[in-house]
Parts: C-alpha cells; sequence; structure tokens
C-alpha cells in the first residue's frame, strides 16, 4: 500500500500536536517512527488509523483519500494500540474470530492460528478472558489478530514496550520482516534505539509535531561510520549541545 | 493523620517555575481551560430541586402544611439514597478505587489513608449540611431563639446522620442491592410530583428510615415542647456515634495491616530463635511452619484454580483450533425467543456486527422482557384492585416494566464503551472497521424488535392508565400506541448518541463547527416539541403526520450525525476527566 501523507497538521485545544507532517511510503518497509515523548508519534499513528482526523491536510492510500467513513480502506489496515482495544471477556481465539468477522476475511487456517499462537506463547491462554491477561499477554493477543489478518498496512504503537517477552519481540520483528517482505507496511513507535536503528528499513523523526529526519538508519548521520541514532535525536534537540 | 497528599505551596512553586523555564525556552504550553473543572451533575440536581420546591413552597401558601411535610419525606428519602449509593462509594473508595491502587505503591500506612481518605469523603458531604439548612429554614415555624436553634443545629444531625449511615454501611454494601438508591431517588421524585396521592403511603416510609427520625421528632406534636433538646440531644448522640463509628472502621479497615505486622513480628522472633537451634532438620520444619500461611495467602483459591485451568487449557488448546466453532456465529435459532426475533431480522454480515456490538455474550433481552413482564403484572394488580394506599408500587412497576423491557436511551452496547489509547479513551469500536451507517441500522433493526417485543405489555399499561384516568380503553391503547411509535421515532438520534459518546465531538468545538451544532440543537428542540404535540395536544390519527414528522428530523439528525462522524472534526479519543 503506498502512503502520502500531505502536510497533515493536527490541533488539540491549543496545541498543535502535528504540524505540517509530510512523508511518503513505499510499500514492503518497515518503519519506525521515533521522538521526544509528545512529539506527535501516537497522534500521527492515530490519523492513519482514522482515530484522529487531522485538523489540515490529507492523508492518501494508493491515491485514494483516506477517511473514517471509508471501510474498504480501513479493511486493508490494522492499529494496534499499546493497549489493545478488546472485550475483557473474550478470550484470544474469540478476538481473532470477531477480527476475521470486521474484517470480512476468509475463515483462517487452523494451523496458521495454533502456530502463531504457539510462536507467541500464548497457546496455553486461549480460554483465559483478556481481561485478566497481563499487558505483554493482552498486546500478544492483539498481535495475534493482527497477524492472522495480515493487512496491508500494520500500525502499531509501542510494540517494543508493550510488554512483551523478549521471545515475542524477536517473533514480531520476524513476522514484521516477512510481513515486509510480501509486500506489507509496517509502521511501529518506539523509543528503543538500538533496535530501531537495526530492524527498521526506515527511520522518521518527529519533534515538537513536526518530521525533522526521514531516512535509512545510517542516512540520518550522513553514513559515517561513528554516528548514532541517540546522537541524532540529541543533536535535533539541542544543536548546540548547551544542555 | 494525613490531610494532604502534598503539600500545595510547593506544588505552585514548582508550577511557576516549569512556566518561566518554558518561557525561557519559548515553548508552548497547554493551558486548562476553566469551563473543563468538572462538577458534580448530582449535586447540581440536588440544587435545582430544592430550588423548585422551595419557589412551589413559597407560592402556595394555602398548603404549606402539606408541601412541608412532603419535602422532608422527599428529603429523608433522597438522603437514604444518598447514604446507600455513598457507602458502596466509600467502600470502594477504601479498597479498589483508582487513588487506593497508586497509594499501595508509595509508603503510606493503611491508617493514613484511610484517615485521608474518610476525610476526604466528609469534606465532599458538606453541601448536604447546606441544602439541609435551606430545608429547615422553609419548613421551621419555631420563633425566637429556639427557632434559631433548630435551625442551625438540625442541619449538622442530619448531615451527622448521613455520614453516620455511610460509616455504618460501608462495608456491607455488598449486602443490598445496586437499584436500593435509585429506587429511593425516584419514590422521593414521585413523591413531589404527586403529594396528594403519595404522602399518605410514602410518609410512613420515610419516617421508618433514620434520615426521617429527626423529622419525627420535630414535627410530632408530643415532642413540640421540648423540640431544641430533642435536635441537641440528637446532635450529641450523633456526634459521638460518627466518632465511634469512624474509628470502628478504621480499626476493621486496618486490621490486615495489624495482622501482617503480627506476623511479620511473630517470623522475626521465631528466626532469631532458630539461629541458636544447631539442628538443621528442626530448622526446615520451622521454616516450613513459617512459610506456610505466606505461601497460601500468595496463592488465593482463584490463582490456583486457573493456573490448573491453564495446564488442562494448554493440552486441549490446539484440538480446540482445529474445531474451528471459536470461528462461528452465535446460532441465533437456539437463542431464547426474543433474541431469536432478533436473529430472523439480521442477514449474514448484519448478525456479525450484532456480535460485535453486544460484546462477548448474547443479551439477556428476554429475560429482561420477562422482568417487564413481572413489573407490569404488579402494576396491573396494584391498579385493578385499588389499592391506594401501595399506589407508588404500581408507578414503580410501571418504571420498571419500561426501563428493563425496552431499549431506553438506544440499549446498551458494549461496543460502544470507552476504552483507552495512550492515556486517553476511545471507544472499542474505534479501532475496527465498523460503519457508522451500516451499524447503526442493525442497532435500529435490534431495538425495533425489542420494542415489538414490548408492545403487548405496553397496550396493557395504556389500557391500565386509561382505567385510572377514566378514560376509554381505545384512547389507553391508542395513546400507548403512539408512545411506542414515537420511541421508535426518536431511536435513530439516540444511536447517534452512541457513537458520540466516547469522542471529542461536543468539547472540541470550533467556530466554524457551530452552525451544524446549532443545527443539531435546534432538531433536538424541534424533536422535543414534536413529541409532546403528537402525545398531549393532537387528537387521534392527527397525531400520525406528526409523529411521521419526528421520524424524519431524527432520521435526519442520525444522517447529518454521520456524515459529521465520517469527514469532519470527530476524534475518537477524549481526554480522561
Amino acid at each position: 500500500m503506498q502512503i502520502h501523507i500531505d502536510k497533515v497538521s493536527k490541533k488539540f485545544g491549543s496545541m498543535w500536536a502535528l504540524e505540517e507532517v509530510k512523508l511518503d511510503l513505499e510499500p514492503g518497509q518497515v518503519v519506525g517512527i521515533l521522538g521526544a515523548n509528545g512529539a506527535g508519534k501516537t497522534t500521527l499513528l492515530n490519523c492513519l488509523a482514522g482515530i484522529v482526523i487531522p485538523s489540515r491536510g490529507r492523508i492518501y492510500y494508493d491515491g485514494e483519500e483516506f477517511h473514517r467513513g471509508k471501510m474498504e480502506l480501513r479493511r486493508r489496515l490494522m492499529f494496534l494500540p499499546d493497549h489493545p482495544m478488546a472485550f475483557a471477556r473474550m478470550n484470544v481465539l474469540e478476538h481473532i474470530a470477531m477480527c476475521v468477522r470486521l474484517y470480512e476475511r476468509p475463515e483462517p487456517e487452523a494451523a496458521n492460528v495454533a502456530k502463531i499462537l504457539d510462536h507467541l506463547n500464548i497457546l496455553a491462554l486461549t480460554g483465559m478472558p483478556l481481561g485478566i491477561m497481563s499487558r505483554g499477554q493482552l498486546y500478544k493477543a492483539g498481535l495475534a489478530a493482527l497477524m492472522v489478518i495480515d493487512p496491508e498496512l500494520w500500525i502499531l504503537d509501542e510494540p517494543l514496550a508493550s510488554g512483551m517477552d523478549p521471545m515475542g519481540i524477536a517473533y514480531f520483528k520476524h513476522e514484521s520482516k516477512s510481513a515486509a517482505a510480501r509486500g506489507r507496511t509496517v509502521i511501529y513507535t518506539t523509543q528503543i534505539l538500538e533496535i530501531a536503528e537495526k530492524f527498521s528499513d526506515r527511520i522518521c523523526v518527529l519533534d515538537h509535531g513536526g518530521l525533522r529526519l526521514s531516512g535509512r538508519a545510517g542516512e540520518l548521520w550522513g553514513g559515517e561510520g561513528n554516528g548514532s541514532l541517540e546522537q541524532v535525536l540529541l543533536d535535533l534537540r539541542d544543536p548546540d549541545g548547551a544542555g | 493523620m494525613i490531610v494532604s497528599l502534598y503539600d500545595s505551596g510547593l506544588v505552585r512553586r514548582l508550577k511557576y517555575a516549569a512556566k518561566e523555564r518554558i518561557r525561557r525556552n519559548r515553548r508552548t504550553s497547554v493551558r486548562g481551560r476553566w469551563w473543563k473543572g468538572g462538577g458534580s451533575g448530582r449535586t447540581t440536581l440536588w440544587w435545582l430541586w430544592l430550588l423548585a420546591n422551595a419557589v412551589r413552597l413559597l407560592a402556595r401558601p394555602e398548603n404549606a402544611a402539606q408541601l412541608k411535610a412532603c419535602i422532608l419525606s422527599a428529603t429523608s428519602l433522597a438522603l437514604a439514597g444518598v447514604a446507600l449509593g455513598w457507602a458502596r462509594t466509600l467502600g470502594e473508595k477504601l479498597t479498589t478505587d483508582g487513588a487506593r491502587i497508586v497509594l499501595l505503591f508509595h509508603p503510606i500506612s493503611d491508617r493514613d489513608f484511610f484517615g485521608w481518605a474518610s476525610l476526604r469523603f466528609a469534606a465532599r458531604s458538606l453541601w448536604i449540611l447546606v441544602a439541609a439548612a435551606v430545608i429547615y429554614s422553609l419548613t421551621n415555624d419555631a420563633a425566637g431563639a429556639e427557632g434559631w436553634i433548630t435551625r442551625i443545629a438540625a442541619p449538622f444531625a442530619e448531615w451527622l446522620v448521613v455520614l453516620c449511615a455511610v460509616f455504618a454501611l460501608a462495608r456491607h454494601a455488598d449486602k443490598y442491592p445496586r437499584w436500593m438508591p435509585v429506587a429511593l431517588y425516584i419514590t422521593s421524585a414521585a413523591l413531589l410530583l404527586a403529594p396528594d396521592r403519595l404522602l399518605g403511603t410514602v410518609r410512613p416510609l420515610s419516617l421508618a428510615l433514620p434520615t426521617g427520625w429527626l423529622h419525627l421528632f420535630m414535627t410530632d406534636p408530643r415532642t413540640q415542647k421540648w423540640r431544641v433538646w430533642v435536635v441537641l440531644g440528637a446532635l450529641g448522640s450523633l456526634s459521638a456515634l460518627f466518632v465511634w463509628l469512624w474509628s470502628r472502621l478504621q480499626l476493621l479497615y486496618c486490621k490486615e495491616e495489624g495482622a501482617r505486622r503480627e506476623q511479620e513480628e511473630l517470623a522475626a522472633e521465631r528466626a532469631e530463635q532458630s539461629e541458636d537451634k544447631e539442628s538443621s532438620l528442626h530448622e526446615t520444619e520451622l521454616q516450613e511452619e513459617l512459610e506456610l500461611p505466606v505461601r497460601t495467602a500468595a496463592l488465593p483459591m482463584q490463582a490456583a484454580w486457573r493456573k490448573q485451568t491453564l495446564t488442562n487449557w494448554g493440552e486441549k488448546a490446539t484440538e480446540y483450533i482445529w474445531q474451528r466453532d471459536w470461528l462461528r456465529l452465535w446460532n441465533w435459532e437456539e437463542l431464547p425467543p426474543v433474541e431469536r426475533l432478533a436473529g430472523w431480522c439480521l442477514n449474514q454480515r448484519e448478525k456479525g456486527e450484532a456480535q460485535f456490538l453486544l460484546g462477548p455474550k448474547p443479551p439477556a433481552w428476554s429475560e429482561r422482557w420477562k422482568a417487564a413482564v413481572i413489573s407490569t403484572a404488579v402494576a396491573f394488580a396494584v391498579m385493578m384492585f385499588g389499592f391506594e394506599r401501595i399506589y407508588f408500587l404500581a408507578v414503580l412497576a410501571t418504571a420498571v416494566a419500561v426501563a428493563v423491557g425496552l431499549p431506553v436511551l438506544g440499549g446498551n452496547w458494549p461496543a460502544t464503551n470507552q476504552g483507552r489509547i495512550s492515556g486517553k479513551l476511545s471507544p472499542i469500536f474505534g479501532c475496527y472497521p465498523l460503519s457508522y451507517w451500516k451499524a447503526g441500522w442493525t442497532m435500529f433493526k435490534l431495538n425495533a424488535v425489542r420494542t415489538a417485543a414490548w408492545v403487548p405489555l405496553g397496550l396493557l399499561l395504556g389500557a391500565l392508565n386509561a382505567r385510572s384516568t377514566q378514560a376509554s380503553l381505545g384512547q389507553g391503547c391508542w395513546t400507548s400506541t403512539k408512545a411506542v411509535l414515537l420511541f421508535l421515532m426518536v431511536m435513530p438520534i439516540l444511536l447517534a448518541g452512541k457513537f458520540s459518546k466516547v469522542t471529542n465531538d461536543t468539547s472540541n468545538l470550533r467556530l466554524r463547527l457551530l452552525p451544524f451544532v446549532a443545527g443539531i440543537i435546534f432538531m433536538v428542540i424541534a424533536l422535543t416539541v414534536l413529541a409532546l404535540i403528537a402525545l398531549l395536544v393532537v387528537p387521534g390519527l392527527w397525531a400520525l403526520p406528526v409523529l411521521a414528522g419526528i421520524g424524519l428530523v431524527s432520521w435526519g439528525s442520525w444522517a447529518a450525525y454521520g456524515w459529521y462522524y465520517d469527514r469532519a472534526q470527530v476524534d475518537l479519543l477524549r481526554e480522561r476527566q
């Protein structure tokens, strides 16, 4: 799915959470959105998912203007917020079945569902209501539904700080890479620079609502060997190094 | 005792310093808005209620005695409702409330937390004192010093009665039903609406409640002479009772902490003793003896059961997934009658949507319908056999039949409830591709089926109402039919409200949106006026065009909101209050 974000701005009250963000994303990429707390990362994801409507600017998916009412476009993307939205009394299988119906997907292969749940280490929890799961387990349940649906655009808020265990994170990274290889686009936010650097095909840095940098990890510090994402972010905040 | 969790002076200084730094760094700060300060809706309603009745009292001096008795009885009932409701709230504040959970992670003792929470709670109830002062000023005839003493002391006594009831019931809130406070509020409101009919029946009930005892002593002719002493005596005894109840609740609340401390002390003592012992075997035994109760406490029954269940599930999960039963929709044919009827009206896609909107479990509409039938039967019996003394029961039963049997305010749709995204609130459906238009139509169809199932009860209630108002049977049934049609006609705008409830559509208003909002407000006013005309003014079949007009306005509002929801400035996010 080709994504074109055209000068998107979002104002909450008197504060601009996003200011004229302009970005083009080709399909088949893993895109990491970085930035300080309050930089506008989650707001950007909310705009992409249709939860929030931009105050100015537009979002286009495959050249078609996106808004919340366009169900055919919304079924091509799935948003997993930091705290997945689910009914507390449903179990993970009921949650997956619900998503399959809402996204109008054919019935999934039982073997595939079992494999995903097993890899995420929640196969034994299939009977457990989502409301009593830990945060990491709940995120895995949401992630399992996303992987079963396999939309063209994966939008994930803080998957690396979701409480998932290292095996879960490793599986997420593996599946994201293979999804990107299949032509899917994976957009996620994170604060863990070391992982973002190696895992992302492209990194976008937001600061005070504006898109400051975008490109491959090495390109962001000019391709020099001794640079790092951390230094890039620190320079962005305090270019003079005054502290 | 901790009165405040933090030093407000320090917070003020820190705020000032933060603002200074923001100004120096030329960053923008987010300013709070004065109209978003919150406030208690119930307190406002209480004041409005009191004001309206005070005006009524002053406007009708010829019926002053009856109205005074009515106001005192209604106050007694409402305060009993307040006490029952607050007892539950206090119980929750001390155990499961957000502040309690947060403070568990901070070094604050149970005793200090109890002191802080209960003091805050008592302070927030001060409005009762003011309200009671107004009521006693209006209803007290005594003049001179006696009058002033009762006017000042009685409100304090009334306030203490409520607080005593709250502190006495806080540990027992699970033993009475949740609807009891609401039932008392409704009875109180009904009494004010129809004092002539209900006063004789409800007054004994209100005086039997602890919140009515003070009125009983103050208005009874036998206690007129020593009214001041009654009030002062009550004030003294209630103060002593409140202190005792407060300390008793504190003792009960802090008991677990005391027991834990005792256990820790015992463990420390035994550990010291065990150091002296040379036998390792004996040490092991002692260790087991010490650890056993701790282990038991750390693994309550529920957790143990859950672990066992999980083990079993682990073995069967794969098999269950392969069976694919979890992918099936509910079998609407096997559900109880009302749900089955609803299933017949939906196609396959709509069934999937309905299943999402209704949440994880099938609805219990048939059960609710049965409760409505029972309530109607009670109303029928009371009205047919003319039990004038318990007429209020018929009113209450009718209200229950309507509230339980019909999808009042659009019905309950769990998918429209709130969840959380990054610390803000968002509807559960927000993250899923759910069309406003298709889902709204599905919701309308289901609500229409529920309403249709209720129609026979509505006709019965209409006929009974006709009997009590000396109207013809046909007129009674026609009024009921009009009410049902009106209910269906206003349904679309109620369903739009379901989509609106966890959005920022009313808090994020912009100047350019004002005409749109003004249009919606105009439509709602037009709906209300048309509804009143259809029900009360227009005779016979002429009500039908008016009802059609209501339907047009309601569907128009629904469609307008749909456009606004899809394309304009509605975010499916709302700040937490």
